[in-house]
């Protein structure tokens, strides 16, 4: 009896002790890491949630990184705190928020392309060999997208493809570039044939194998231009990977330029806004959608003073309003219509499609007397359409505006609509309502007195939406393939033909003509114009059709123009008439830098600065490479003499 | 003939009368009400090794005295303690010594625990003694007037002494030179009175509260207090029977030195209260002691009634916590529930009821000022005035001369919102009863408690069954049972929430407006709809919990537990949110009413079922021996915890029917949602323990326990954590042996360490985040990642301890107390440290920081009795410091006006530092007085001292660079006074709690405009000519306006957080007053009852500090002014046993 009751004390000892399987004990809600992955289901989520972080701006309310960029064109510029300002006042650190955080959200996103890529090979067996295969690609396009985002800006940066241990990441050190681009270069060659051309219904948002060719292509072209932190004359080994990743890109048939049937001037115009919404020559974008609760405050950010909290922040410069060319393609300095008392008239149709500029004449001036709350009356006189940041000349007094039953008009132009449809709202008096335009009275309305076309989805606007947008931000473009084909075949002085063929058709775009019917065009290119003349046309045509949309800084990187183009003051439209405007005619170069000679000499905002001035710029040469964030030394291991030059 | 005694109910035990009675008296006695396997056998225990020849027996006695804890006297005649023996025995119990050495001597020799009485086998024990000598008899008897059988009477300074029979009488000789009788027995506190001429002596017993039999409980086990080597503190059920404690949490505030417990709030079922013991040792993982209820680990200690409760151990140092490993981290609490005792049967019911209300409010400002302040405020400001003195004069004068009117309002929010007093009502019932083989102690608990707001109350009802069933004599089986449904009931805004409302609102916002209509208020924020109309929130609780335990004494001194117990909570969670109307705002009578909305737009359902289930299953081995002067007790046990949680939750808004149809099916399908969740855990161990006591006077423990725990990773799962302690009892030396005044010393130390496994229950692995899904083709689509870095190698917090104390007893222990000091290193501390941002993953806890608390505990006790009068008065004091040590070179952290930094102590408040004001505008030029940068400060703004700059030294500037640690947020010099006395069944018991050391932040501090204004607010230096004032012809001294600018001037900037705002929140409060009333036991005999007991208690009776006026100090930090208050209770009962 005793004997037996020791036996069963060590029993029930030894088997609570020795039972480990009890103190197995997993997540009840959520699959652990352990186990993540090894369904299809989870696969096919895993691969989704890496859609995320395509660009996860999460300092900036969920927009996009390749908008922030606009601070660093010489076309536009933010007017936001946490922006990339430090890069014109040329105080960048590695301390820098939004570089660290560039620098976090892609390595997230590298990392969870890591876990996809490596976990999903738990789930091989149990799905079909295509699927998981096109999925895979997916991550791997992502990836690529991620690595080539850090690799432009970085240069040597740590590279993994796997998930590693603390420690191995904490060592890890910085791998250089050309590793990263043949990377890029063989996961694009290794997925694209997974994908397919087209993508349609539940998977219209999906990469396909375009995109991944013209992740390959853009990472080629700026490998070719720039090397190390420096521009270098091309490399034309990476001009024929351009030319064969675009080549291939196009050769998908998947993608296409964008053309708007029912309106074919508006094409360029509509591909930013909801018309355009996924159209084929999207390669790349980030969706949102605000019935889905995902959305971003662009247009909060970007738009028209004049709608509720929108503020006017990111507008264009006044060095993009004299990149266009006139509509017989003159280059401003040399167009017969270039008339400084009206500098916006006789313009390519992109100007008028992506720059809302100042204008009250031709509308009717008025006055009238307004009776205030207080019983004070007060007279009034101002035109009948007014457009944003008016007061164009300086003498007028554009300062209100009509309310009508819609909120279309104080925006400006609101082509089509028919005001009497619309109708104003009208006092008891019978007199119509007023608004004080926005655009010209808030101290904070636009700072260089235009704004965009670029994403400026008014209904949003009019929805009361303005910092809920659902409109979808594209992250790379089939135009954007076209012209780096162009591009690298007239350095290679290869086929001078297609490459200015490959133009005229971007160009003809924003005519609302077709390649064929543009061909005929005054203002249609021909290969007269020799390799040299092609050169700077291509690099002209890119910051024109791509600016505001993140690319022309590694543009202006890879030809060397940082300095010359960011250097100059930003500054706005002109305060009056410049006497010397009329004589100093605005001068375009090589790189399509836009000098404007009446503000040479005069250093920042001197009290009769010709220009509105906004701030002067630092941008430093050692910027081309953005600084290793401090948290990498700090908490890594990574020997801060590996910090990038300068910093 | 049997002699009929007045046990009339239970006569058929007559025949064991005397054994019942002992041991039900040291049922009563011993605080843990558990079989007191140590104490109770101490004769069997106790073995003793003689090897004597030609000596005389008085030798023998006096070698048996030396060896053990015996005292032997005598009440014979015919003993001769001269007389020549030979004794040899070998580790004997001291029946088989006293057999040989007293054999055919015609002598008998009674045993009563550790008191040996030595008396003639022919005559009767408390016989009338013989002419020649002196006699002394009388009855002993206890407080309660029950006679004490067994007391061992003894004439001091010689042999002589007898035994009380069954009813508590003894007779004896009084030898030449005996003039002082001694009484002793098992738990009493030893009298000694003098004979003097007396030839009666009745004696009433009292009970020894810290009695060397005593016996606490320890991790897994009992242990009589005199062995202990931990820090153990104990407190006793009785300190908290008649107390109307509705939560068990606060139970425990002011009963032991070094447990720190802090009521926060008043809330009806949930107050909030912590407990911390010995300080702070974890930044982010939970703070909170272990609780084990009758071996059970609880989620909560309000998990136990507080009716049921025997007593509290309190394990706090690491040598007493170390058994239970990896959860002892932040103190140990064992609670043991009260269990019947054979031989008894009673019943009893205590039926009590009382009042609640706030501790204290703060006093409002009154109408006019509150205009006349705002407008000072927005002057100061640089803001447009909003009133004009013909809008005050008429407002003010239309309310003193019309009264309020629906447009002219004038309300104490307070006053309309919260109500003064609010009933509290508990009924108990208790059977118990046991027999020879069966025990059982049922007890039937109601408690209902009313809020100090509409629609908020908790009641609780509870069975707890607790049966003990010994089938032979060899095995005990423990079975209990305990039913709680708790039901809590509150508005469902938060209650917080509408305290704030009812702080913030001024007077002049319209409360009701017509005829009982719910008026503007704040756009609708009415504090009175939230809690009349606003719905309800109900949380039911289903608290089951199942405990059965098997003891099997296979061999003597062999004892075998095994125990499964099961713990099911499930609780149902219903919401309803009702909206409504409220009109809106009156600018004059004239105006009519208006609808204005509703409040919330549309009423809404939420339903959540939650499920909490635990499992433990254990088995222990403890051998207890005795060899020489050697004493062993060893234990070996195992055991194992799973636990197990899971909810559900649907809701809905838009229900037609309103609250009578809380039916989520009856709500608009549109935007509903529902969700559910769940995690599980658990713990298997092995644990040990061997005590050592050697001659009774060196004592060492040693335990260790091994801990797998299911929130590691399997290489990192389980963790050992040892402990030794070691004691030494300096009274039982022989040098110590003849001082008269010292009756005990003990001496103490121990090491040990612990572990802290509360980090969350998958803290290893990397936890798939589910809500990454996306928009993809314009439609959202479900994504999965993992975002967190799983730190794979995680483990348990340290806590390494050292302690060291002296427990001492005086003057036949009547003043008795202990004093510890303890230093506590705590290591592997959970911390959020930043990782390369290349992982690309979010930073997750590590094993990273290391903190120290030092302190020391004092505890002073004086019992005695003087008569009929018996009191004793009881001091507590404590301190702690803490420090954190190691942040792994990361910090500091500053949050708000807390900092957390290597040196420095634990979230310390951070901030400037004030001196003075600026008192003039040339103050304000001077450019040698620091400023900030700011275009705000202004004249009446407090001047900042300019500490240091970017470079380390002052810069004339004040920035981030000029704060510094300003001081302690923890409690120190936690003390406690408690005191009381009784007379004939009167009396009275104080407890007076306190806090010596603490700061507060007001939080309500004048800088940042409120629309509501205190009393204490109209301090605020205005300025006699202050230009508000005048233009308003306002009479400054009316105001209290103070040009000695004791505050600055309202409304400015201030600079920040500066120590200008930190007010000292010590406070000594009286927490509780009980007054009884017993009625004498022949009155309750005539009645048919065994004892009747009426009392009166209050708690929060009366608080004093210096905090700011009208808020609690003990109330959260700074918080007081949004939060539920603090409550007083007063309550009136009556105690009625069968």
């Amino acid at each position: 009896m005793k004997n037996k009751i020791y036996i069963i004390i060590v029993l029930v000892l030894i088997s609570v002790i020795g039972c480990d399987d009890y103190l197995d004990k997993q997540p009840l809600d959520m699959p652990s890491s352990e186990t993540f992955l090894s369904t299809p289901a989870e696969v096919k989520m895993g691969v989704n949630a890496c859609y995320k972080l395509l660009d996860n701006d999460n300092t900036f309310s969920h927009r996009s990184y390749y908008r922030l960029f606009v601070a660093l064109e010489d076309a536009g510029q933010i007017r936001m705190t946490n922006s990339l300002s430090p890069f014109r006042e040329g105080n960048v650190n590695p301390e820098l928020a939004p570089v660290r955080n560039f620098w976090s959200d892609y390595y997230s996103g590298v990392t969870r392309c890591n876990i996809v890529i490596e976990g999903m090979e738990k789930a091989k067996d149990k799905m079909n060999e295509s699927d998981w295969l096109e999925l895979k690609a997916e991550a791997q396009v992502i990836r690529a997208w991620c690595y080539y985002s850090l690799v432009v800006k970085f240069g040597d940066i740590p590279f993994t493809d796997k998930l590693l241990e603390m420690n191995d990441y904490a060592n890890l050190p910085r791998t250089s570039e050309d590793e990263i681009y043949d990377f890029i270069f063989k996961q694009m060659e290794e997925a694209a044939p997974n994908l397919p051309a087209t993508r349609t219904g539940d998977d219209a948002g999906r990469v396909t194998a375009g995109t991944a060719w013209a992740i390959a292509a853009k990472a080629a072209i700026y490998r070719a231009y720039f090397q190390k932190g420096k521009a270098i004359s091309p490399d034309a080994n990476y001009l024929n990977k351009v030319k064969t990743y675009t080549g291939n890109c196009i050769n998908t048939g998947g993608h296409e330029l964008y053309y708007d049937s029912s309106n074919p001037e508006e094409s360029y115009k509509n591909l930013f806004i909801y018309t355009g919404e996924n159209c084929s020559e999207v390669l790349l974008q980030k969706e949102f959608n605000y019935s889905q609760n995902s959305s971003h405050d662009w247009l909060r950010t970007t738009g028209s003073r004049n709608y509720s909290r929108c503020m006017s922040g990111t507008t264009p410069q006044e060095y993009l309003i004299h990149s266009y060319e006139d509509t017989l393609g003159n280059t401003v300095d040399v167009s017969p219509y270039f008339d400084p008392k009206n500098p916006f008239a006789g313009r390519e149709p992109r100007f008028y499609q992506t720059i809302v500029w100042p204008r009250v004449e031709g509308s009717e001036k008025f006055t009238m007397t307004l009776t205030e709350s207080n019983g004070k009356t007060r007279e009034l006189t101002g035109f009948e359409e007014v457009y944003p940041g008016a007061k164009f000349p300086e003498d007028s007094d554009p300062t209100f505006i009509w309310e009508y039953n819609t909120l279309l008009k104080p925006w400006g132009e609101a082509e089509g609509v028919n005001y009497d449809q619309v109708g104003y709202k009208i006092n008891d008096d019978g007199t119509a309502k007023i608004l004080t335009n926005q655009d010209c009275t808030n101290g904070w309305s636009s700072r260089t007195g235009y704004l965009t076309w670029k994403y400026q989805a008014l209904e949003d606007g009019m929805a009361g939406l303005a910092a809920n947008g659902s409109l979808n931000m594209i992250l790379l473009r089939y135009a954007d393939v076209l012209l780096m084909r162009a591009e690298a075949l007239i350095e290679l002085n290869d086929n001078l033909q297609e490459a200015v063929d490959l133009i005229n058709m971007v160009r003809a775009r924003g005519w609302g003509m077709s390649s064929a019917e543009y061909a005929s065009h005054p203002s249609a290119k021909t290969t007269a114009l020799g390799q040299d003349g092609l050169r700077a046309l291509v690099r002209r045509e890119r910051k024109i059709e791509l600016c505001h949309e993140g690319h022309r800084y590694e543009d202006l990187k890879r030809y060397g123009a940082t300095v010359k183009a960011l250097g100059m003051d930003v500054v706005g439209r002109p305060k009056y008439f410049h006497k010397e405007a009329e004589t100093n005619i605005p001068q375009i170069d090589g790189n399509g830098v836009v000098r404007l000679p009446w503000l040479e000499g005069l250093d920042g905002q001197a009290p009769d600065y010709p220009n509105r001035w906004w701030m002067s710029s630092n941008y430093k040469q050692h910027y081309d490479l953005w600084p290793i964030p401090q948290t990498e030394f700090d908490n890594g291991n990574l020997d801060s003499a590996a910090q990038n030059p300068g910093y | 003939m049997k002699k009929i005694t007045s046990y009339w109910f239970w006569d058929d035990f007559v025949p064991y009368q005397k054994l019942l009675r002992i041991m039900k008296l040291t049922f009563i006695l011993i605080l843990t009400g558990l079989v007191t396997y140590a104490s109770n056998t101490y004769s069997q225990a106790t073995r003793l090794s003689l090897k004597m020849e030609q000596v005389t027996i008085q030798q023998v006695f006096d070698e048996i005295e030396n060896q053990s804890e015996f005292k032997i006297a005598f009440n014979s005649n015919k003993l001769d303690v001269n007389r020549k023996v030979n004794v040899d025995v070998n580790k004997q119990t001291v029946d088989k010594i006293l057999d040989e050495v007293l054999e055919n001597q015609g002598l008998n020799y009674e045993i009563v625990d550790r008191y040996i009485v030595i008396t003639d086998k022919t005559v009767e024990t408390g016989s009338p003694a013989k002419a020649k000598q002196k006699s002394v008899s009388g009855k002993v008897t206890n407080e309660t007037g029950e006679s004490l059988p067994g007391v061992a009477v003894m004439v001091k300074e010689t042999v002589s002494g007898a035994v009380t029979d069954e009813e508590g009488n003894y007779s004896l000789t009084i030898p030449d030179g005996g003039e002082i009788l001694v009484f002793s027995f098992v738990g009493m506190l030893t009298q000694e009175i003098v004979i003097g001429t007396q030839t009666t002596i009745d004696v009433v017993l009292v009970e020894d509260i810290i009695g060397i039999e005593e016996v606490v409980a320890v991790g897994y086990a009992t242990q009589r207090k005199v062995n202990l080597t931990g820090a153990v503190a104990v407190v006793d059920a009785e300190k908290i029977a008649d107390r109307p404690i509705v939560q068990t949490s606060t139970a425990l505030q002011g009963l032991a030195p070094g447990v720190v417990v802090t009521q926060n709030l008043g809330t009806p079922g949930s107050d909030a209260a912590t407990i911390r013991i010995r300080g702070r040792g974890s930044i982010s993982s939970n703070q909170n002691p272990l609780v084990i209820v009758d071996g059970i680990q609880v989620g909560s200690i309000n998990d136990v009634n507080p009716e049921d409760i025997e007593s509290i151990s309190v394990l706090k140092d690491a040598a007493s916590a170390a058994i239970y490993g990896s959860r002892a981290a932040n103190g140990v609490i064992l609670i043991t529930t009260k269990r019947a005792t054979k031989g008894t049967f009673s019943v009893s019911g205590d039926f009590s009821a009382g009042l609640q209300s706030p501790t204290m409010l703060p006093e409002f400002v009154g109408l006019r000022n509150q205009f006349l302040l705002e407008d000072v405020n927005r002057y100061n400001r640089g803001l447009d005035l909003e009133w004009n003195p013909e809008y005050i004069n008429n407002y003010v004068n239309e309310v003193e001369t019309n009264g309020t009117s629906d447009a002219y309002q004038n309300n104490n929010w307070y006053d309309l919102a919260v109500k003064s007093n609010a009933p509290l009502h508990r009924e108990q019932v208790v059977f118990s009863g046991g027999s020879e083989m069966v025990q059982a102690r049922v007890s039937l608990v109601n408690m209902d408690q009313n809020g100090l707001i509409d629609n908020a109350s908790f009641n609780r009802k509870s069975i707890r069954s607790n049966i003990g069933v010994t089938p032979v004599n060899w095995l005990k089986f423990n079975a209990d049972f305990y039913l709680m449904r708790t039901k809590q009931e509150r508005p469902p805004k938060d209650i917080g929430t509408i305290f704030h409302m009812v702080n913030e609102l001024e007077p002049y916002r319209q409360a009701r407006v017509g005829d009982g209509l719910y008026g503007w208020a704040w756009k609708g924020d009415n504090p009175i709809g939230f809690t009349e109309s606003g719905g309800l929130n109900t949380n039911e609780g289903e608290y089951t919990l199942i405990n059965l335990n098997a003891i099997i004494t296979p061999v003597k001194g062999l004892k075998v537990e095994l125990g499964y117990s099961n713990t099911v909570d499930n609780n149902y969670h219903t919401n309803f949110t009702e909206t409504f109307d409220f009109y809106a705002e009156l600018t004059s009578n004239d105006e009519p009413l208006t609808f204005d909305g509703t409040t919330p737009d549309k009423n809404s359902l939420r339903k959540e079922t939650q499920r909490r289930n635990q499992n433990y299953y254990k088995a222990i081995a403890t051998y207890t021996n005795t060899f020489g002067e050697h004493e062993l007790t060893a234990m070996l046990g195992g055991d194992a915890l799973d636990f197990e949680y899971g909810n559900h939750w649907g809701s809905r808004t838009e229900f037609p029917f309103g609250i009578n149809y809380p039916q989520l099916g009856l709500g608009n399908t549109e935007g509903m949602n529902n969700g559910s969740s769940g995690y599980e855990w658990a713990l298997a161990s092995g644990f040990g323990r061997i005590n050592y006591v050697f001659k009774n006077r060196y004592l060492a423990e040693v335990s260790f326990r091994y801990d797998g725990s299911s929130r590691f990773a399997q290489d990192y799962r389980w963790g050992f954590f040892p402990a030794v302690s070691l004691g030494w009892r300096l009274s039982e030396e022989g040098f110590l042996n003849d001082v008269e005044w010292l009756s005990n010393l003990k001496l103490r130390a121990s090491w040990g360490q612990l572990g802290n496994q509360n980090i969350g229950n998958y803290p290893y692995q990397s936890l798939t985040d589910i809500n990454q899904s996306v928009i993809l083709s314009e439609i959202r689509q479900q994504g999965a990642a993992i975002t967190e870095w799983a730190v794979n190698d995680i483990t348990w917090e340290k806590s390494e301890q050292f302690d060291i104390g002296l427990d001492f007893g005086f003057f036949n222990n009547r003043l008795n107390g202990s004093f510890d000091y303890y230093h506590k290193n705590n290591t592997d501390i959970l911390l959020k440290l930043q990782i390369p941002q290349v992982t690309g993953l979010e930073a997750n806890y590590q094993n990273a920081a290391s903190m120290e608390n030092k302190g020391w505990e004092i505890i002073l006790n004086w019992n005695d009795k003087v008569g009929d009068f018996g009191y004793y008065i009881t001091g507590q004091l404590d301190d702690n410091q803490n420090k954190v040590t190691d942040l792994l070179g990361t910090g500091p952290y500053i949050s708000g006006d807390r900092i957390r930094e290597e040196g420095t102590e634990f979230d310390a408040y951070y901030g400037y530092v004030a001196e003075g004001g600026f008192m003039s505008a040339a103050d304000l030029e001077d450019p040698n007085v620091p400023k900030w940068d700011s275009e705000t400060i202004q004249e009446g703004s407090l001047k900042l001292k300019d500490i240091s700059g970017p470079d380390g030294v002052p810069d004339g500037k004040i920035d981030i660079n000029d704060r510094t640690v300003l001081g302690s947020s923890m409690p120190r010099y936690n003390y406690s006074i408690l005191f009381g006395g009784d007379w004939k069944g009167l009396a009275l018991d104080v407890i007076l709690q306190g806090v010596g050391k603490r700061q507060g932040y007001m939080r309500r501090t004048g800088e940042n405009f409120g629309n509501y204004l205190y009393d204490w607010e109209a301090d605020f230096y205005i300025g006699e000519n202050h230009p508000v004032l005048t233009e308003y012809g306002y009479d400054a001294a009316g105001l209290k306006a103070n040009t000695t600018a004791e505050y600055p001037a309202y409304g400015v900037d201030n600079g920040g957080f500066s120590d200008f705002w930190l007010k000292s929140r010590a406070y000594l409060r009286i927490k509780n007053v009980t007054l009884s009333y017993t009625l004498p036991k022949r009155v309750s005999n005539q009645l048919k009852l065994k004892n009747v007991r009426f009392y009166i208690s209050a708690d929060n009776l009366y608080t004093f500090h210096n905090f700011i006026q009208g808020f609690d100090p003990e109330n959260a930090d700074g918080r007081g002014y949004f939060q539920y208050p603090n409550i007083s209770k007063f309550m009136g009962g009556i105690n009625i046993a069968f």
